[in-house]
């Protein structure tokens, strides 16, 4: 991800229901940000 | 790299309350420190489904200070052309301290013009209206017996209350965003300010650092004393 060091997400949109919405959420907290957290603490 | 939660409302009452919007958006943030995304930010815009649910940024950003506790709050971005600035200090520094010193402050300029129309302000006041109010609020929160004798707003001898909670303010971002003019103006700048370029920030983000060391315009004028 060379260059960006911040991601801002827009978790609920328009209609977006709040169980789609809360699913993207912790699927994201759960697959993609450990992830970068642990490059973070390699660095 | 961070991730951050960003709200930005684009429902019609018909599809969605602000009640309902609210309290879902809210139940979002309760996420935020459990999965660590970084921040939370939602914008500030009138009059419209795109946007126009939060007229306020620091209402939102209150309420989500007391669902976090490690999570900043962004005002993704406040408008300076549409707020005075003595209110704008002090309702910032109320976050801030309210929020525990985690408070980080956006800026924007403004650009839709219904917006402008309705408060009766001319779009072609928008970068002075921009420029004058940032610096207004700079002075305010750093400073104390503040006097102002701006181009749109001007007050002598006064101290903002609270002070704020993050010495000597919050970090000051702006938004860059749609036109090349708007980059150059948060980058034109032969020096960054380290008290508000915190390292977190990007260059590439939509949300720079703001170079408050850049001149004013040439109709403003500000003297403060340190608190």
């Amino acid at each position: 991800m060379g260059g960006v060091d911040d991601a801002s997400l827009q978790v609920n949109f328009n209609d977006m229901s709040y169980a789609d919405a809360e699913q993207s959420v912790r699927l994201f907290g759960e697959k993609v940000i450990p992830h970068f957290a642990a490059e973070r603490i390699a660095r | 790299m961070e991730f951050r939660m960003s709200f930005f409302p684009d429902v019609k009452p018909d599809e969605k309350s602000a009640r309902q919007y609210f309290d879902e958006a809210l139940r979002l943030v309760d996420w935020c420190d459990a999965y660590g995304y970084s921040h939370v930010r939602i914008v500030e815009h009138y009059f419209h489904p795109w946007g126009g649910y939060s007229p306020n940024p620091i209402i939102f950003l209150t309420a989500a200070s007391q669902r976090t506790k490690r999570a900043r709050l962004v005002t993704g971005a406040v408008l300076p052309a549409f707020n005075h600035p003595l209110k704008l200090a002090g309702e910032l520094a109320m976050l801030d301290a309210i929020s525990g010193g985690r408070l980080d402050i956006g800026f924007a300029r403004a650009f839709l013009p219904y917006e402008f129309r309705h408060f009766g302000v001319s779009m072609d006041e928008s970068v002075a209206r921009f420029e004058e109010g940032i610096e207004q609020v700079r002075a305010l929160l750093e400073g104390e017996h503040v006097t102002s004798n701006g181009q749109f707003h001007q007050y002598e001898n006064v101290t903002s209350l609270p002070r704020p909670t993050q010495r000597p303010r919050p970090p000051f971002y702006i938004a860059a965003v749609g036109t090349p003019a708007s980059f150059a103006r948060a980058r034109t700048t032969t020096r960054w300010s380290r008290r508000c370029a915190p390292r977190r920030s990007s260059r590439s983000s939509s949300i720079t650092p703001h170079p408050w060391a850049r001149p004013l315009t040439s109709s403003s004028s500000f003297t403060s004393s340190t608190g």
